[in-house]
């Protein structure tokens, strides 16, 4: 890491547009029950850029941890299915179709840890409880690395000094019991980036966590960010996390994309309705005291209720004034400002309020 | 850890005086006096009566009979742990000559008998986790009902009929072909009993196995769905390596502290098939002890019995507090 | 790129059950019992199990003959055919039995029972016996299921002094399963009492209570069951020896029991209703009866179904080898006592019949205890 291959090598020069990493097209996936399919993933497509920290909200069940495991294979398979679309993982030389690679294969497990790694949300179960911190660092990097056991403690020692944990020396020796949470996390980000991957998936890394240390996760995964040049997909279903260290952020529900822009934009002008009923559910100190906190209407459908048309035709306010039943397509505002709503359309622009 | 061990120990000692205490009270139960009994028995052999008064002197020095209970049950317990265990009058044998060879056989049979059971119950339980809702798994679940059901003496009795009406045999069990039943211990008459535990290990192993594989399975389901294993997913190692190294290892554990738990069932289950097969082991000698009313004899070899099961459990929580940092580490 | 086929997902969710709510408005025990009926091994388990006690507590009634009747001159009877279709190959719709003729075997010279295709008795219902019988008071001369005399009905064989196995299994189930039962229910009121104390007390009357249930967990249940029925007086009369045995069974059965009642106490204390209660000022009475008694009950229902197999075959395992049930009263295990020996199964091989009630019996707790715990469990995510 002291070298930072992947910021030097692989950034195509000042002012030039940064290398893609990966790029999602249409993706589905379903999950199969007794009660029939669940499509928890609906074309969805994505890019993700080096040195970009992307963002992916929205409620649980949303498909937001679905699409992060597709990106390594990880779903579980069966009841878990790949249905269509591509994922291309970019390389120095190659680009990969990660989608068509068998789940134990050498080749995805060449990309797991190496190329994309992931943490999860709870830091708690995320440690093997039975293996030392030294042990579980050393592992992914012997998988990955030719080195002999030495050389891969030392580089375990160092990692852990990078992510912040004090008497690194001591803690290699240690057991995920006899840290705290925040430090578990920040061994799991060790152990993510041990083999200076390109892309880090970060599954809701901070819910589990106490608010003062999901500042202070949250501060590191940016600062290693910026130090290796690393693209980071957040996911998260909270809109703070998102403000404070996203460049984009995609909103999904029910297992489609429904907005994606930048984090300014997104902010400033938040289009989709579903997207403008998450804003308005923060609380804001500016507001009058006793002021009614805002919550959406109703619930996340059941996946297996899928509506037919709009997925958010059931909740919307607008739902009587455009033609719900319908599907609509992914319409640019402005931009890098993608929505996918009727009242952004010619025909329905006079619905909106 | 050191401590850990001391206190464990502490306990093992405290649990194993409970039990001989447990021990004497069974042996002070049956009513009547144990030595009028055996003068009358003894005159019934027609031995003069003063064979018979030096017997009894004998045996009434021997456990005290004369004294408070308390001195009886020094003198029995101090005999014990000399390990002498005296003459019995009831079985006219030297019991240290009668019960060191079938205690032996006892424990080489439950332990035959838990290894078998763990050798069957592993690679199922983690094949019926992997392949969950397979039909090789309804399969399995379906002998593990069976084997709840089947206790060692009905499944002793089953095949016993199936080998009697299907397979015409005339005798099943021993452990031992004729020629070395009464034979010296020797490397061929170990290999003899090699040959002949399988079919004793297999009925006191069975429902034991079923119980495993439930346990087995239930823990891989529940360990694989478990993130540090998406963890190591993650790493890249293959799936070989996700299930041996890292899932095995946690859902071992409730296994491993079972076996100490699961002792009691097997050598108990190895008592009763034992009377059922007509096998050279303990079981059959409590039985003729109690028929012959030498309470002490039967008494000794309960202790003996339970005394071993402490140990092993024991030593079943020391392989899991070696095995598991989070007990080894966390002093309580 | 090829999009999945658009299969409408509406469709595949058509025949959710509406009434996904409907838990909601049950009781706690209202909500163990919806729980346990859709829980269909659970509930096989159950109706087997009432089918059996509801054929052996009025064995009286329900066996064609009454208890130890010596048929003379059919011993070693093998179980009869109950057959449809007569000699001459038509249906018979009333089922029948043919009569039983002697013969030897030419090489073996044993004694062989034939069916006698002359000889066709109908079985009938209710047939009167020779004797009238008595049963809760109720006196009455018939027998659920029998043939007219002079046939006979055996239809699992009759043992060497010719009586009537399935008869004999009848009355036999009534005391296993009845031994079952009583001792679980002896060994739920020690072990909830003792479990409740050592929970609720704790401290060094709960280490103690504990040693001592460990103490009793490790010694091996069967040789310790042998020892301690051999403390019976031989003067006991088979009553008197039935309670016995149930005493012996339930001394050791109380111990796991005592430890799940603790377990549930020491958990349930840490609740805040239980707490409330006692801010408030409760009597440990009060919180004892109120609080932790009905929290823990359920348990305590399923740790004893779950207990009742091991006592019953418990008892077995003693009558078994002569140091459980006394004649004249029998057990599964007095009967399986005959089928001890693998010559007499060579020849008789139906005297193994109790073994099949037994497995039937066992398995059938195993189902109910295994449904019931599943109901019981507030997190059985249902």
């Amino acid at each position: 890491m002291e070298h930072s291959r992947v910021h030097n090598t692989n950034n195509n020069g000042r002012g030039g547009q940064p290398r893609l990493v990966l790029e999602v097209e249409d993706l589905y996936v379903s999950f199969g029950g007794y009660r029939g399919r669940t499509r928890a993933v609906n074309g969805v497509s994505f890019q993700i850029h080096q040195g970009e920290i992307l963002g992916i909200v929205g409620e649980s069940g949303c498909g937001k941890s679905v699409t992060a495991l597709s990106l390594l294979k990880l779903v579980p398979m069966p009841p878990g299915r790949i249905d269509g679309g591509t994922i291309s993982l970019h390389t120095d030389d190659t680009t990969v179709d990660v989608t068509a690679l068998a789940q134990d294969s050498r080749e995805i497990r060449a990309i797991r840890g190496r190329q994309i790694s992931m943490i999860f949300q709870e830091p708690m179960r995320s440690l093997h409880p039975m293996f030392s911190i030294g042990d579980q660092i050393v592992e992914i990097l012997l998988q990955h690395f030719a080195m002999n056991r030495r050389q891969a403690l030392d580089k375990a020692v160092a990692l852990l000094e990078r992510v912040g944990l004090p008497e690194p020396a001591r803690v290699v020796h240690e057991f995920p019991h006899q840290l705290s949470g925040g430090m578990r996390q920040r061994v799991m980000i060790a152990i993510a980036l041990a083999c200076e991957p390109q892309l880090l998936v970060a599954d809701e890394p901070t819910t589990a966590l106490d608010v003062t240390i999901q500042a202070q996760i949250l501060e590191l995964l940016q600062a290693l960010q910026a130090e290796m040049g690393l693209a980071v997909m957040l996911i998260t279903h909270d809109m703070g996390v998102v403000a404070e260290i996203a460049d984009r952020v995609i909103v999904m529900y029910l297992g489609e994309i429904v907005e994606t822009a930048s984090v300014d934009q997104l902010f400033t002008n938040p289009q989709h309705p579903y997207t403008q009923g998450l804003l308005r559910s923060i609380p804001n100190w500016t507001d009058q005291p006793k002021t009614p906190l805002h919550s959406l209407a109703g619930a996340v459908p059941e996946l297996l209720d899928l509506p037919a048309g709009c997925v958010f035709v059931e909740r919307c306010p607008f739902a009587d004034k455009v033609p719900g039943l319908r599907k609509p397509s992914l319409i640019e505002t402005e931009p890098g400002h993608f929505v996918k709503c009727w009242l952004y359309t010619e025909e329905f622009v006079h619905a909106r309020p | 850890m050191g401590r850990a061990v001391l206190r464990r120990s502490v306990q093992m000692v405290i649990t194993l005086w409970l039990v001989s205490i447990l021990g004497f009270v069974i042996i002070q139960l049956p009513p009547g006096d144990f030595l009028t009994l055996l003068e009358s028995q003894l005159e019934e052999q027609r031995l003069s009566s003063a064979q018979i008064e030096s017997a009894l002197t004998g045996l009434r020095a021997r456990y005290g009979l004369d004294q408070p209970v308390y001195v009886q049950y020094l003198r029995w317990m101090s005999s014990l742990l000399r390990g002498d265990l005296g003459y019995s009058m009831a079985l006219r044998a030297d019991v240290n000559e009668l019960l060191s060879e079938r205690l032996v056989l006892t424990l080489v049979i439950s332990f035959a008998a838990m290894v078998f059971s763990l050798a069957l119950a592993l690679p199922i339980g983690v094949y019926s986790a992997m392949k969950q809702y397979s039909w090789a798994d309804y399969l399995f679940t379906v002998l593990g009902f069976l084997g709840l059901a089947l206790p060692n003496m009905l499944l002793a009795l089953i095949l016993i009929f199936l080998a009697v009406t299907v397979f015409n045999a005339s005798t099943i069990g021993g452990l031992f072909s004729p020629e070395y039943i009464t034979a010296d211990w020797s490397p061929a008459k170990v290999l003899d009993l090699a040959k002949h535990l399988w079919l004793p290990a297999f009925i006191v192993g069975f429902s034991s196995t079923a119980g495993t594989i439930r346990v087995v399975r239930a823990q891989m389901l529940d360990t694989l769905g478990e993130p540090f294993i998406q963890t190591a997913r993650m790493k890249g190692l293959s799936e070989n390596r996700v299930i041996t190294r890292h899932a095995l290892r946690v859902a071992l554990n409730p296994v491993v502290s079972g076996l100490g738990l699961s002792l009691p069932g097997l050598i108990s289950g190895e008592t009763i098939t034992a009377l059922v097969l007509g096998l050279p082991t303990i079981g059959p000698l409590l039985l003729n002890a109690l028929f012959a009313e030498d309470m002490y004899l039967a008494g000794s070899i309960l202790v003996i019995l339970s005394g071993a099961l402490v140990v092993g459990n024991f030593l079943a929580d020391l392989t899991l507090a070696w095995l598991d940092p989070r007990i080894r580490l966390v002093e309580p | 790129m090829a999009h999945p086929e658009p299969a409408n997902p509406r469709e595949e969710a058509a025949h959710v059950p509406s009434g996904k709510t409907e838990a909601a408005a049950y009781s706690y025990w209202g909500l163990i019992w919806w729980r346990y009926k859709r829980n269909r091994i659970g509930v096989v388990g159950g109706i087997a199990l009432l089918l059996l006690y509801a054929l052996v507590l009025p064995a009286e009634l329900t066996a064609p003959y009454p208890l130890n009747e010596r048929h003379t001159g059919f011993l070693d009877v093998p179980p009869q055919f109950i057959r449809f279709i007569s000699p001459d190959g038509r249906f018979s719709p009333r089922p029948f039995v043919y009569g039983l003729k002697q013969e030897r075997d030419p090489e073996t010279l044993r004694r062989l029972y034939v069916p006698n295709e002359e000889e066709i008795y109908p079985l009938r219902l209710f047939v009167p016996g020779e004797e009238s019988w008595t049963f809760l008071g109720l006196t009455w001369d018939r027998h659920l299921l029998g043939v007219e005399s002079p046939g006979k009905l055996f239809l699992l064989g009759t043992d060497t002094q010719g009586r009537d196995l399935f008869s004999q299994l009848l009355y036999g189930g009534r005391i296993s399963l009845t031994v079952g039962l009583v001792g679980v229910a002896l060994s739920l009121v020690l072990g909830g009492i003792v479990g409740l104390i050592s929970g609720y007390l704790g401290g060094i009357v709960d280490d103690l209570i504990q040693r001592g249930i460990e103490v009793m967990i490790s010694f091996p249940s069967i040789p310790l069951w042998i020892a301690l029925s051999a403390a019976i007086p031989a003067e006991w009369n088979s009553i008197q020896v039935f309670f016995g045995i149930t005493v012996i069974l339930s001394s050791i059965g109380w111990g796991g029991l005592a430890r799940v009642v603790r377990g549930m106490t020491l958990s349930l204390q840490n609740e805040d209703y239980v707490k409330a209660g006692r801010i408030n000022g409760a009597t440990t009475w009060w919180i004892v009866t109120r609080h932790l008694f009905p929290g823990t009950l359920s348990y305590m229902i399923v740790a004893a179904t779950l207990a009742i197999p091991g006592m019953i075959l418990g008892e077995t395992a003693l009558s078994f080898l002569g140091l459980g049930i006394q004649p004249p009263m029998v057990s599964w295990g007095v009967l399986l006592k005959q089928a001890q020996d693998i010559t007499v199964l060579a020849h008789k091989p139906w005297l193994i019949a109790p073994v099949f009630f037994l497995t039937v019996a066992v398995l059938s707790f195993n189902f109910l205890g295994d449904g019931l715990r599943d109901a019981a469990d507030p997190f059985s995510g249902q």
